[in-house]
Formats: C-alpha cells, sequence, structure tokens
C-alpha cells in the first residue's frame, strides 16, 4: 500500500516538476525584455525606461511602502468584482445551459454584453454610484459576466447525452451525478473562462480607477502620467502583470491541471 | 423465477411509430437476441426496458433488481480512472471505497487488464481495452439481467471473440440472463436461447427461433451452419432486405399465438 | 606492438586519430598557455596570444572532438560506410598543419598575418564537410542535416575571425559567435546521445546490465527554443557587443537550458554516471549565459568568466563524455565503470568555476588560471592515460571498424 510519506513525496515532486517547467515561460519573458530593452535604446529613457530602470524604480516603490497599500487595494476590488461575477456567472450559466429555452433566450443577451466595451459601463457605473469603491468594482463584475456565463452555459450544454444514459442507467445518485459527471465535464469549460476573467478583470480595474478614483494603482497611474513619471508608470503596469502571472500560474493554471488531469497526454 | 415479461410495447417518436406492438419473456438464466437491420428500433426498445426512456405504451413486469447495461460505445467517464469506471456502479450502490476498488482490481483482471492499466484514464487505453472496461462496468454490479447494445459492432474480428469467450464465461458463472440486440445473427446464434427477428417499419417482432444446443457446446462450424440456415429463411430475407416482400403488421397480437417456436 | 600496428589500430574508426588529438592537444595547449600568461616564454602571434589560445582551443581541442565525433556518427547514423583510412590521414595531417603553422606564424612576415592558418583551417573543414554532406543528405528525411549546418557555421566563423585579424575588426567577437555555434551543437549531439544513453539501450547487449528503460523521452520543442535562445544570444553579440539587450538574450538562454532539464528530471534513472555527465554539462551552460547575462546587465564580474563555463565547463564536459562513451562502444567495449570518469568530469567542473571566480573583482586572478588551468589540463592526460586501449590498441575482439560490441549487434541482427 502507498503509504502518506510516498504521498508527501510524490506531491512535492509534483510541486517541483510544475515549478521547474516555468522556465520556458521565464526564457519567453526574458526574450520579452530584450526586445524591451531595445526599444528603450531606440526611444531613450524619457519614452520609455528599460526593464532595467523599471524594475529598480518598482523596487523603490515597494521598499519606500508607496506601492503596497494601492496594489492591496486595486487587489480587493479585482478579487471582489471578480469574484462575484464567478459565482453568479457559473450559476446562472449552468442553470442557462440546463434548459434549451433559457439558452435560445440568454445567447443574444449575452453576446449583447460580451460587445459592450467596459469603458461604457464605467461611465454608467460612475454615473449609478459616483466616484467610490462601488464603481470599480460593478464595472469589473459587470465586465466579467459574460464571459463566465457563456463558459459555463457552453459546459452545461455540451455535456454527452451517452454519459447521462451511463449514469441513468447505473441509477447514479444525485450527488454522484454531480461529483462524477456534471462538475467534471463542466470544470473543463469552466476554468478557461475563469482564466479569461480574470486577465479581464486586472485591465478593467485599472482602467476604472484610473477615471473614477482617488486611490488603487489606476489612480497611482493617473498620478503618474500627470507628472510625466513613464519610469513610475511603467512600474505601475508591471506590478499589476506580475501579479496577473502569479495568480494565473500559481493559482489557476495548477487547478486546471488537476482538474483536467485526465485529458494530459503526458500522466505517467 | 424471476423474470421480464414486455407485452404492447409502442412507441413514437413524433409522427413515426419506432415500435409497434413488441412483446416477449425473458427468464432468469436465459439468453435472448433481439435482431434485427439498422433503423428497426432495438436499442429503443432496450432503452425503455432499462428505464432510460419513457415508451408511448408498455406494459412491463421486470422481478430483476440489478441492471447492467453494455452501450454500443464504451461510454467511459474520460474523467474518471479505468478503475474508477469499472466501480461506477458499486460506487452508485453504496459500496464503500476500498472494497469497491479491490472488486475492481479482481475484475480488471479477469478481464485481461494490468494493475497499470487501471490506473490509466480512458483516453490512454486502447479501444479493446475500453470495451473490456465497459464490460467490467456492466458485471462488476453482479446484475441479474444484463443488457448489451451491439457492444461489439465495432470490434475487430479477434476481439470480438475474446469479448465473447469472457462474457459467455462470465454469465455462466453468474448465471444471469442477457437481454442482447444485434444486427449481426452470427453473434445472435454464438449467444442466445432465443432469437427474436425485427422488421423495421414499424419496428416489430415477426418471428421467433430457439437454439436448443447449450452454448458451451457449440462448436464454430455448427455457428456457421445454423447463421447459414438462418440466413435462407424467407423472413429473415425479407426483414434485412435481401429479398422483395412484405411481412404482416398485427394489428394487435398476442405473443405467443402468432409465432410458433421454430426450432433449429 | 609495431608501429604499423599501432597505425592500422589507430586509423580503423574514425574517432580514433581525433579523439587522440583532442585529448593531447587539450592537454599541449593549456599548458603552453599557462607558460605564456605566466611569461615564461616570449612569443607573440599575430593578433595576439588571447587570439591565439581562444582560436586554438575551439577549432584545435574542440575542433578535433567535433570531427572524431562527426567522422564516426554520421557513417552509423545514415548507416554508411566507415571512412576510408587516406580521409582520415589527410584530415589529420591538415588538423595538425593548421596548429604548427599557427605556432610558426611569428617567424613569417607580418604581411601574411594569419591568412595561410586561415587556409589549411578552411581545406580542414571542406575536406570534412566533402565526405559527410552527401550522406547527410541522401539519408532519408535529412534528420541529421544540422550538424552539417554547424560544422559550415563553424568554417564560416572561424575564416570570418582569422580575416577580421588581417583585414582590421574584432577577430574575437567572431569566436564568441563561434562559441555560442559549439553551445547549440553540444544541445543537438547530446540530444540524439543521451536517449540511447539514459535510457540504457547502448548496454542493452552487455551481461547483468539492467534493463532499459523509456522514462526519458527529450521532447523537440524544448531544445528548439534553447537553440533559438543561443542562437539569437550570439547573433546579438556580434551585432552589439557588450549591451544590456544582449544580456537579456542570454538570460533567456539560461532559462530556455533550464527548461531543456525538464526531459532530465526523470527520477532515479538520472543517477547514473552517464546522465550526470551530461546534466552537469546542460547545467553549466544555463549558469554560464546566466553569469553573462548577469555581467552584460551590469553585475560585477567579467563576461569572460561566465564564458568560461561554457567552453571550459560545459564544452570540455560534454567532449570528455562523448570520448569516454563513443571511444568505448565504438571500440567493442562496454562502457567505462572505473573511478577515472567521475573524478575527471568533477576535475573538469572544478576548473571551470575557478576560471569563472577569476573573473570575480578582488580574487586572485594568477592564482585562480594557473589552477584552472592544471586541474583541466590533468583531467585530459587521466583520458589519454585510462582510454589509450580504445584509441590506439586493436580491438580486443578481433574485429575492426566501428561495430559495437558483439551482443549489441547480435540483438539488431547482425551477424
Amino acid at each position: 500500500m502507498k503509504g502518506p510519506w510516498y504521498r508527501v513525496q510524490s506531491a512535492l515532486a509534483a510541486i517541483l516538476t510544475y515549478l521547474w517547467s516555468g522556465w520556458g515561460a521565464i526564457a519567453s519573458l526574458l526574450l520579452f525584455c530584450a526586445l524591451w530593452e531595445w526599444g528603450a535604446q531606440l526611444n531613450g529613457p524619457l519614452v520609455l525606461p528599460g526593464p532595467q530602470a523599471t524594475l529598480a524604480q518598482l523596487w523603490h516603490m515597494l521598499d519606500s511602502g508607496l506601492a503596497q497599500p494601492e496594489l492591496i487595494i486595486s487587489t480587493r476590488r479585482t478579487l471582489q468584482g471578480l469574484g462575484a461575477s464567478l459565482l453568479i456567472g457559473s450559476a446562472l450559466g449552468l442553470l442557462a445551459g440546463r434548459s434549451l429555452t433559457a439558452a435560445m433566450l440568454s445567447r443574444p443577451l449575452i453576446t449583447l454584453l460580451l460587445g459592450m466595451p467596459p469603458i461604457a459601463w464605467l461611465v454608467l457605473a460612475m454615473l449609478w454610484f459616483g466616484m467610490g469603491d462601488t464603481t470599480p468594482v460593478f464595472t469589473v463584475f459587470i465586465a466579467c459576466f459574460p464571459i463566465v456565463f457563456a463558459g459555463a452555459m457552453q459546459g452545461a450544454r455540451t455535456l454527452d447525452n451517452q454519459l447521462r444514459r451511463v449514469a441513468q442507467a447505473y441509477r447514479l445518485p444525485w450527488r454522484m451525478q454531480l461529483t462524477d459527471l456534471y462538475l467534471p465535464h463542466v470544470m473543463s469549460y469552466l476554468i478557461p473562462a475563469w482564466i479569461t476573467a480574470l486577465g479581464t478583470s486586472w485591465k478593467v480595474v485599472v482602467m476604472a480607477e484610473l477615471l473614477s478614483t482617488t486611490d488603487g494603482v489606476g489612480a497611482a497611474l493617473a498620478v503618474s502620467r500627470s507628472q510625466l513619471d513613464t519610469a513610475s508608470s511603467l512600474a505601475w503596469v508591471v506590478a499589476v502583470l506580475a501579479l496577473l502571472l502569479a495568480a494565473e500560474y500559481l493559482l489557476l493554471e495548477p487547478l486546471k491541471r488537476r482538474v483536467e488531469r485526465w485529458r494530459l497526454e503526458t500522466e505517467q | 423465477m424471476n423474470a421480464l415479461h414486455v407485452r404492447h410495447l409502442h412507441h413514437r417518436f413524433g409522427l413515426q411509430e419506432v415500435l409497434h406492438d413488441v412483446g416477449f419473456d425473458l427468464f432468469a438464466g436465459q439468453s435472448l437476441a433481439l435482431v434485427g437491420p439498422s433503423g428497426c428500433g432495438k436499442s429503443t426498445l432496450l432503452q425503455a426496458v432499462a428505464g432510460l426512456l419513457e415508451p408511448s405504451r408498455m406494459v412491463m413486469q421486470n422481478d430483476f433488481r440489478g441492471l447492467g447495461y453494455m452501450f454500443q460505445q464504451p461510454n467511459l467517464m474520460p474523467w474518471l480512472t479505468a478503475r474508477d469506471n469499472l466501480a461506477l456502479g458499486l460506487k452508485a450502490l453504496g459500496v464503500p471505497k476500498p472494497a469497491r476498488q479491490r472488486q475492481a482490481d479482481s475484475l480488471g483482471q479477469r478481464l485481461g487488464l494490468a494493475l497499470d492499466d487501471l490506473d490509466k484514464y480512458p483516453h490512454q487505453l486502447s479501444g479493446g481495452m475500453q470495451s473490456r472496461i465497459s464490460l467490467g462496468r456492466a458485471l462488476a454490479v453482479s446484475p441479474d439481467l444484463l443488457l448489451l447494445d451491439e457492444p461489439f459492432s465495432a470490434l475487430d474480428v479477434g476481439l470480438k471473440l475474446e469479448l465473447y469467450a469472457l462474457l459467455r464465461e462470465q454469465i455462466a458463472q453468474r448465471g444471469c440472463a442477457v437481454l442482447l440486440i444485434t444486427h449481426d445473427l452470427m453473434e445472435a446464434v454464438r449467444l442466445a436461447d432465443r432469437i427474436l427477428l425485427m422488421a423495421p417499419e414499424p419496428g416489430r417482432v415477426v418471428r421467433e427461433f430457439e437454439l436448443t444446443l447449450p452454448q458451451a457446446e457449440r462448436s464454430e462450424a455448427w455457428i456457421h451452419q445454423t447463421t447459414g440456415q438462418l440466413m435462407e429463411n424467407t423472413e429473415v430475407r425479407i426483414a434485412f432486405g435481401l429479398q422483395a416482400g412484405t411481412l404482416a403488421i398485427a394489428e394487435s397480437h398476442d405473443h405467443g399465438a402468432t409465432h410458433t417456436g421454430c426450432k433449429v | 606492438m609495431s608501429w604499423q600496428a599501432r597505425l592500422e589500430a589507430l586509423l580503423q574508426c574514425g574517432y580514433r586519430p581525433f579523439f587522440l588529438l583532442s585529448a593531447a592537444s587539450a592537454c599541449c595547449l593549456m599548458l603552453f598557455w599557462l607558460t605564456l600568461l605566466n611569461g615564461w616564454i616570449n612569443w607573440q602571434p599575430p593578433g595576439g596570444m588571447v587570439l591565439w589560445h581562444v582560436h586554438e582551443l575551439l577549432f584545435g581541442f574542440a575542433g578535433a572532438a567535433i570531427a572524431g565525433f562527426l567522422l564516426t556518427a554520421v557513417p552509423e547514423f545514415t548507416e554508411t560506410a566507415n571512412l576510408p583510412r587516406t580521409v582520415l590521414v589527410r584530415l589529420a595531417l591538415l588538423w595538425l598543419l593548421a596548429r604548427v603553422l599557427y605556432l610558426l606564424s611569428p617567424f613569417w612576415p607580418a604581411s601574411l598575418a594569419l591568412l595561410p592558418v586561415a587556409l589549411v583551417n578552411l581545406l580542414f573543414w571542406l575536406l570534412l564537410l566533402w565526405h559527410l554532406l552527401p550522406r547527410l543528405w541522401q539519408h532519408a528525411g535529412r534528420m541529421h542535416l544540422s550538424f552539417a549546418w554547424v560544422v559550415a557555421s563553424l568554417a564560416l566563423l572561424q575564416l570570418a575571425s582569422l580575416l577580421a585579424n588581417s583585414l582590421g575588426g574584432d577577430p574575437m567577437a567572431w569566436l564568441r559567435a563561434a562559441s555560442g555555434v559549439l553551445m547549440m551543437l553540444i544541445v543537438i549531439a547530446t540530444r540524439r546521445i543521451s536517449v540511447n544513453l539514459v535510457n540504457g539501450l547502448i548496454e542493452e547487449g552487455r551481461p547483468g546490465a539492467p534493463p532499459p528503460i523509456n522514462s526519458y523521452l527529450p521532447r523537440p520543442p524544448r531544445s528548439y527554443l534553447a537553440l533559438f535562445c543561443i542562437g539569437l544570444c550570439s547573433a546579438v553579440e556580434l551585432w552589439l557587443g557588450h549591451n544590456s539587450i544582449t544580456g537579456w538574450t542570454a538570460l533567456a538562454a539560461a532559462a530556455a537550458m533550464l527548461n531543456v532539464l525538464n526531459d532530465w528530471h526523470i527520477g532515479r534513472a538520472l543517477f547514473t554516471r552517464w546522465a550526470l555527465l551530461l546534466y552537469a554539462g546542460y547545467w553549466l551552460i544555463a549558469l554560464g549565459y546566466a553569469a553573462m547575462g548577469a555581467s552584460w546587465l551590469g553585475a560585477p564580474l567579467t563576461t569572460s568568466a561566465g564564458r568560461h563555463l561554457l567552453t571550459s565547463g560545459a564544452a570540455a564536459l560534454s567532449i570528455l563524455a562523448v570520448m569516454a562513451v563513443v571511444g568505448r562502444i565504438h571500440a567493442g567495449l562496454w562502457l567505462d565503470r572505473r573511478p577515472w570518469l567521475p573524478l575527471c568530469a568533477l576535475g573538469l567542473i572544478i576548473a571551470a568555476v575557478l576560471r569563472a571566480l577569476a573573473g570575480v573583482p578582488g580574487l586572485p586572478i594568477r592564482a585562480l588560471f594557473s589552477a584552472a588551468g592544471l586541474v583541466w589540463a590533468g583531467c585530459f592526460v587521466a583520458y589519454l592515460v585510462a582510454a589509450r586501449g580504445g584509441l590506439i590498441a586493436p580491438r580486443a575482439d578481433g574485429k575492426t571498424g566501428c561495430a559495437a560490441p558483439l551482443e549489441h549487434n547480435a540483438r539488431e541482427g547482425g551477424c
């Protein structure tokens, strides 16, 4: 029998293997840095500071304690808006996918919502909620909701009828139908949608803050722009991108692999 | 004795009548094959019996408790390992995890699967192995009625013969009743005690054949010869469209009176 | 044994004369370099002695190893006949002539500069390609053609360097690019060897050998990414020299090499001396590029520190590994299990680290140079002593040529 020590060992090995596989992505990012540096050398540091100058500026901002509060505020807003859209979007999408009528009804609405530019939502939100916390949170929610909803609906719609028959023929109780049939299938649609929503949420929160609040990364970007401080602006961008990359590759991607391990070819 | 009795089974898809007044009996330990061309409503019939489909009209008395169902495709859950797929029905019955894994392991080995293979996901397994697991999944619940929906039609000859042997062995051990539907006469001759011939448009039973020779004594030569004889039967030829002609549609028939058994 | 018999043995397979020349030149070139560095001899070739040092170690030592490897591997990979002795003799003489001409270069008119050296070296590569290119080209799928591209680019970079010396350019820049191509060759060549080596296929026929495994499977996209990054780094360096753009590409090359190591993390099977030899070579390439990248981005260490992790570290280690494996299997012997090999590998790594440390400000440069050079040369002396049987002695199984040991052949259906 496989003991607990063996399990800990193989879990550690799996984590190490996963982290090590990140080198390919790092190589690609470093190549991008080379390109960035080239652009910086062509245009000069006033227009485009190079990666080193930007990282130094970011380090300085973190070191002086300037960056953390803003990052925390933006992260909180993102998580609130994103969390709400993940919960509500997934639940409603799954329900809509169960019924052909609901799917028919919601498809054009989703197209409409997806096509609506976030900046338009932002203007409406500013009119409705004013210049407070609610505006960015709402904008994030409404921008991510259709993505998650569409993914969930697609997942619920595409479940193989044959597998449903298997569940019926073997009299699977409803809890087992959920864990062994619906969730594993739906997850493979939900998680990519969640990842897309995560990317959207960060973009939208920074934009919303830039126009509607006095704190958060977006507001800080507005300040550095008004001071023509390109290095600080880039440093804020890098900080946001780093958070985004970390959230995707340390949280969602491992989750995706865990959920979709039955799809991977390279499982030993 | 446990038995399955079906009478007056009618079913319509929209305006089209798929099944017309089908009836049959199946007793414990017997195996019954429903043979007919594609589109004669065989699968619909099986789904009605299994409760996967609500027919337009049916009188059914079913004393069998445990049900094993083998589908046309393996239809394994792609996100479960082979072992968990084997044990799916056991899990539904509430068998605790260690016990059902043990049963799945021993069943898997009897079906010729290595322990390594049981850890794999379906997409990592060959078609033949998937079919074995599908058969194992049906047998795992120790059914007293096994429903087989043309499960071997997509397999190559060697694999078919191997799975026939496995199936026969398991049926002999467990003594369960088998309801097999197939378009392959030879398969029916190989596995069934009785054969019901079905004709399409609308799907109905036109003839019953009985095979008295015990399965263990059926040689390849006997199977080929018997299949050949059946193929020369006029009703069989008409049902499969090999010969022009019409088969009467009974207005409402009383099973057993219309077709007297024909011993082969 | 008579001289004729020794010569006969030496010329029966392509790797033999060239691995001998490679290991012998490694010792001689390094010891001569140390005497020059310490000022014990006054010898001033055209272009300076650093150019000589770099050029000869790249194209003398490594060049001979490459020739030996290709002359054995290409007939094997393309399933063609071994090269005739006369070709081996001609190639070896050209190689020797090139080395001697460089040594004599201070004694002829300065107007000639290094042109005779360039000419003979070019002839050497052309003759090599003349015999190998048709086989690589005609082989089904041309899957080993990359070897020809590597040899051709090495030859061109060498020519460019020596011409730059005469025509007024920076000859070192071209040699630096050549060291990048050498790294690419290591990635290409060791990938082919490692599948057989790590999975234990190479010794399948040896009585008592463990059964082969199939857990090591190199993924082409990973090594292609590494090759691309290394090539890009060399190209950018040739174009921009010491620049932070070059630095980022070098860091990318380091990360891409660490990414290749994903193929190698296969658990217990990695912990054999053969796997570890090649694995350590990959690590050294990664560390070398990381150090060079750091240097270009402004870290306080010289670029040559990182470069020596590549050349005296990764290249020398991979060459030792290839010589130790190819030089046994193609002499009809099973792999060498004696302790000299891991010790020498460790010696080469230590030498490379010592040489790299010399690039860190504040450390005793002279002492580190000398220690690194002596340890490094010592490793190749040890190779010559330990592996002489596979180079200059006739095959123990009474056969001639390059065939692998008997049992190995039997498995493949040979007679």
